[in-house]
């Protein structure tokens, strides 16, 4: 074999059609057959990424309405009280900006209600001169924006915890204190509550840094396939598996009943299993836009992601494993935490493992296979992304080629990841910098 | 620096006589006229016994450089009806009711609950706080639960909150108000300036055109007629480049007889004498003069304050010599008031 030829394969992938018809005489056989792999490894995969995102297309194409239903009547019919709670800490740059948009969010009936985690910059009297700005003239009108300050840094959900203790609405929003609300959101937000069994309404997650660089524009593409598109088929199957922090709405009665956040990492996380475990049903508002700030370096995404990643062992596979008792908490929580069981942590380390067995056996094989799976992953990735184009109006056209890295993108954090999971398994460097030390000795360590 | 022209001298009217007998009990009452604190007053001061055509009287005096204000107090009032009396209190942000109370918030580290400390009251009867959300015992502050700082409730619609906005309840019309939204007022007492000196002993003010520019007995500017020409010189200045310089005498004490007034003025008359024609000086304040030198740079100063103080020798009142080199547009202005102490 030349080495054009070799570097042909390597580009292109090549399978040498003999092998493809093997692999279609095969397909009956292995239908048949009960091999775990083949069914793990090829069909979940596939009914599991694959399918879903055609169904909601096909289904968008013919009934727009049942993927992007109209703002709820129950908004418009009596518009209850909603407190929107924020939570911030040294975020001095955007919190005028946060507020602003709360402020001018266009739904009347409204309390803002700002927690400061002990900012040791002008986050404060930013807040507070925007309390005073926005503080009506005539004692009729309710002042709508209240501000708390803690005396000392205890962390995000103790802070979160403070401005449930003093929201009164009969739905609270949480939002972070550098995102943004889009205006008519709240309307959209509430419409999901007008079924009484939902507990919790995820919101629409766009990125607002999106044209700072490259790092950020993956990040809207990532954004717009596992938010915008994703969580409209995991909300309809009655799985979302997380109502975000930057992003949430809830019904008070059940976040008061739960006592407010637990402490510690992954608050959000942690909120929505414990809602789930209540078997409340959890929605998803695609068109309450929430516009956040992501990371706009490399260490930043590696670090975020790394808090994630500990938070899902920490807290879905550790303090909330025995969701997967079918008869305790249901079928849908089981298969939610086996299918992250599955997806996020044995999957990935398979095919790590599969990969370095390959090529000490065989090296010019998986050096095909992974051209292969990065061109279908790469097209794959084009057509999810027109699809989020389609329904949620992200990403741009013109950032459609990024499909293209997308893959080796998510390769490399996925990698980054394991190790991340491996040290929290491990119980490795555990302690982290967004649990203040004086809490991290009391709470429990799951 | 010119001699104040002879300028044509017509009887006093009634309203210049008032004036000046204004003037006169100023001057016997030490030089200065402060207005008492009286609740009954509009805003909370008033000048006793005098009647209320005083208040525009002083306006006038003060507005031609006979007296000069001097800041007193800063009364704060109804945008509505104007009264003073006014009921500042801090108000509930959401119903704006003073009822509230305050109570703090406990944060226990543990599993994150923060409430109000009542809900912490294990019901013991020996004041042992337990965590309503995880049922365990709180045992020091500090090291497992903390207060949150100061947090109200307000007892009329439950809405708890810190910093709470103080509003103020006007007990004259009764209208509530942001304490942002009152108004200020400030109170002046009035001194006598040297022009205001020269009216009394002369018995006439000086109202005629010439006299209109220039201190009756003094070859000085009045404070106002000075002021527009350094801003004109300032401006000057701005368009053209160049420098100019100011040269300042503040004297130390108030001449409190007629003596230490005369000698005052023959400071500012060898100063006069001492400057060139195209200089300009002036008054800023009761004791503090000016002299605007064009085109003059810092050594240029340096040799003018020194044949000043020859000029001067010995036995003049005590007072201090300030010179400023003006080479960039600023506010002039108000450096000089604030040199002269009247902001």
């Amino acid at each position: 074999m030349s080495e054009l030829n070799g570097l042909a394969l390597f580009v292109l992938g090549f399978v040498h059609p003999r092998l493809v018809l093997d692999s279609l005489e095969a397909l009956p056989r292995l239908f048949a057959s009960l091999d775990p792999v083949w069914w793990l490894i090829v069909i979940y995969p596939v009914l599991r990424f694959l399918v879903p995102y055609l169904v909601l297309w096909c289904v968008w194409l013919l009934r727009p309405r049942i993927v992007r239903p109209p703002a709820g009547a129950m908004a418009e019919r009596h518009r209850p009280l909603v407190s929107i709670v924020i939570a911030g800490r040294n975020e001095a740059d955007s919190i005028a900006a946060t507020l602003d948009s709360v402020l001018r969010c266009g739904y009347s009936n409204l309390e803002i209600i700002y927690v400061d985690d002990g900012s040791s910059d002008a986050t404060v009297a930013i807040a507070r001169r925007v309390a005073r700005q926005s503080q009506p003239h005539s004692q009729a009108t309710p002042c709508r924006l209240r501000v708390f300050t803690s005396p000392r840094r205890n962390g995000k959900p103790s802070a979160l915890n403070i401005g449930l203790s003093a929201a009164r609405g009969e739905f609270i929003a949480i939002i972070d204190a550098d995102c943004e609300l889009q205006f008519g959101s709240i309307e959209h937000w509430l419409a999901p509550f007008a079924d009484p069994r939902v507990g919790a309404v995820a919101a629409n997650l766009r990125v607002d840094n999106a044209a700072r660089n490259l790092c950020t524009r993956l990040q809207e593409c990532e954004y717009a396939i596992s938010v915008t598109l994703a969580r409209l088929i995991t909300s309809r199957l009655g799985v979302l598996a997380i109502v975000p922090g930057a992003g949430g709405m809830f019904r008070a009665s059940i976040v008061h009943g739960l006592g407010g956040y637990d402490t510690g990492l992954g608050d959000d996380t942690d909120m929505t299993m414990r809602l789930r475990k209540g078997r409340w049903r959890l929605g998803y508002a695609v068109d309450a836009i929430v516009w956040t700030r992501v990371p706009v370096s490399w260490r930043h995404l590696i670090s975020q992601r790394t808090r994630w990643e500990r938070n899902m062992v920490k807290v879905r596979l550790s303090k909330h494993r025995d969701m997967l008792r079918l008869g305790r908490y249901g079928f849908a929580n089981a298969a939610l935490l086996f299918d992250m069981m599955l997806v996020r942590v044995w999957l990935p380390w398979m095919a790590v493992i599969a990969v370095l067995i390959g090529l000490m056996k065989g090296p010019l094989f998986v050096q095909m296979v992974l051209t292969d799976m990065y061109w279908l992953t790469a097209a794959w990735m084009a057509i999810k992304l027109l699809i989020a184009r389609d329904i949620g109006g992200t990403p741009r056209h013109s950032r459609l080629w990024l499909a293209l890295l997308l893959p080796l993108y998510r390769l490399g954090l996925k990698l980054l990841l394991l190790i991340a999971q491996a040290r929290e398994v491990l119980r490795l460097g555990r302690q982290h910098a967004y649990v203040p030390p004086h809490i991290w000795q009391e709470v429990p360590h799951w | 620096m010119k001699q104040a022209p002879a300028a044509k001298v017509s009887a006093p009217d009634g309203a210049e006589r008032r004036r000046l007998a204004l003037l006169r009990i100023i001057a016997e009452r030490g030089g200065t006229l402060a207005p008492k604190p009286n609740p009954e007053a509009t805003h909370g001061y008033d000048f006793g016994e005098l009647d209320a055509e005083v208040r525009q009287d002083l306006e006038f005096l003060a507005g031609h450089d006979y007296l000069e204000r001097r800041f007193l107090d800063r009364v704060t009032t109804c945008p509505r009806c104007s009264s003073h009396h006014l009921n500042l209190r801090e108000a509930c942000p959401a119903c704006g009711s003073a009822n509230h109370v305050d109570e703090p918030l406990l944060h226990h580290f543990r599993c994150g609950y923060v409430a109000r400390i009542s809900e912490f009251d294990g019901g013991d009867g020996h004041g042992e706080r337990v965590c309503p959300k995880c049922d365990r015992a709180l045992r020091h502050l500090g090291t497992d639960y903390d207060r949150m700082g100061q947090t109200y409730l307000c007892r009329q619609c439950s809405t708890s909150f810190q910093d709470p906005p103080v509003r103020a309840l006007c007990l004259a019309c009764g209208n509530d108000t942001a304490s942002g939204d009152l108004l200020s007022v400030d109170v002046h007492s009035f001194a006598l300036t040297s022009l205001g000196s020269a009216a009394v002993r002369s018995g006439r003010l000086f109202e005629s055109a010439g006299e209109f520019l220039l201190i009756g007995s003094l070859p000085v500017y009045r404070r106002s007629v000075i002021l527009e020409l350094i801003n004109q010189e300032t401006r000057r200045l701005a368009r053209f480049k160049g420098k100019f310089s100011l040269l300042l005498v503040r004297f130390s004490e108030p001449a409190s007889d007629s003596a230490a007034m005369s000698a005052e003025e023959k400071v500012i008359q060898t100063l006069a004498d001492t400057v060139r024609g195209c200089d300009l000086l002036g008054q800023i304040s009761a004791h503090c003069f000016v002299a605007c030198l064009p085109e003059t740079t810092e050594q240029g100063t340096k040799r003018l304050r020194e044949r000043f103080a020859k000029r001067l020798g010995r036995g003049a009142p005590r007072f201090e010599v300030l010179s400023i080199e003006v080479a960039e547009p600023f506010d002039v202005v108000a450096r000089l008031e604030q040199w002269a102490g009247r902001t």
